[in-house]
């Protein structure tokens, strides 16, 4: 969190992060948070849903290689992009809406419509300003289809360096 | 002769007066510290919102770490501080 103590009018941003572990199926979890408010409603919940899968073939009607992102850096010269597949396995042409990216560490670069049965190439690229950091983050795309299938994959970045 | 000017008086007085008045009342409509400002508290004390309290990640691969950004406002009158966030 950005701050802890907001003057009437101010934000902050709240990161939740959710490890999937071992889970599989509908997993939902609702952090609570405590502040100093009085009023009888002061207990605020945010909520987050995720369908964990074991499976990374299994997904429908998109599936989406590689399935974790990893930018990592193993040493020279310098990894910033990472090339992607979205795959449309339905039998019907797909529209894809990106959600929401780390848009601060990083350009994002995909079609929008994937026909049936077809693949499409996209990319990631590190900011400037990101290519010296480590981070955790995701990027979570929608599906133009009567449910609105979400599918989010993780992005990690580590930086080893080479033991002398 | 003398009644009418005194009614062309009376007349222009009245016209002013009327004109000073919407001057007036289109003046304070516009003010911006009001009743109906919107940049003013409403709440005694410190208030949290949550302008949106729910995230769908929709499929995630089994151990993967993912995050979304929840974004908190303070609308209360006093400063609110947030003390922690419990695991749900």
């Amino acid at each position: 969190m950005e701050k802890d103590q907001l003057a009437f009018g101010e934000e902050t941003r709240l990161e939740i992060i959710f490890a999937a572990k071992s889970y599989s199926n509908q997993v939902t979890r609702r952090p609570l948070i405590v502040t100093n408010e009085t009023s009888p409603d002061s207990l605020h919940h945010v909520r987050i849903n995720a369908f964990v899968y074991a499976d990374p073939d299994s997904t429908d009607p998109i599936v989406i290689t590689p399935y974790r992102f990893n930018i990592s850096q193993y040493g020279e010269p310098v990894r910033d992009q990472l090339f992607f597949q979205i795959k449309n396995v339905s039998t019907e042409d797909v529209e894809l809406t990106v959600v929401e990216y780390p848009t601060d560490l990083m350009t994002l670069t995909m079609p929008t419509a994937v026909p049936a049965g077809g693949t499409i190439d996209g990319d990631i690229k590190l900011t400037a300003s990101a290519i010296g950091l480590e981070f955790e983050k995701s990027m979570t795309v929608e599906v133009k289809d009567p449910v609105r299938s979400r599918f989010t994959i993780p992005i990690m970045r580590r930086i080893y360096t080479a033991s002398p | 002769m003398i009644e009418m000017k005194k009614n062309v008086v009376q007349f222009w007085s009245l016209l002013s007066m009327i004109c000073l008045g919407l001057v007036l009342l289109f003046s304070c409509s516009d003010d911006a510290t009001g009743p109906d400002d919107e940049t003013a508290c409403k709440f005694d004390g410190p208030r949290l919102e949550i302008p949106d309290t729910a995230f769908d990640f929709g499929f995630v691969p089994q151990y993967s770490k993912i995050s979304h950004t929840f974004t908190l406002r303070s609308i209360g009158c006093d400063t609110l501080l947030i003390d922690k966030v419990l695991p749900g």
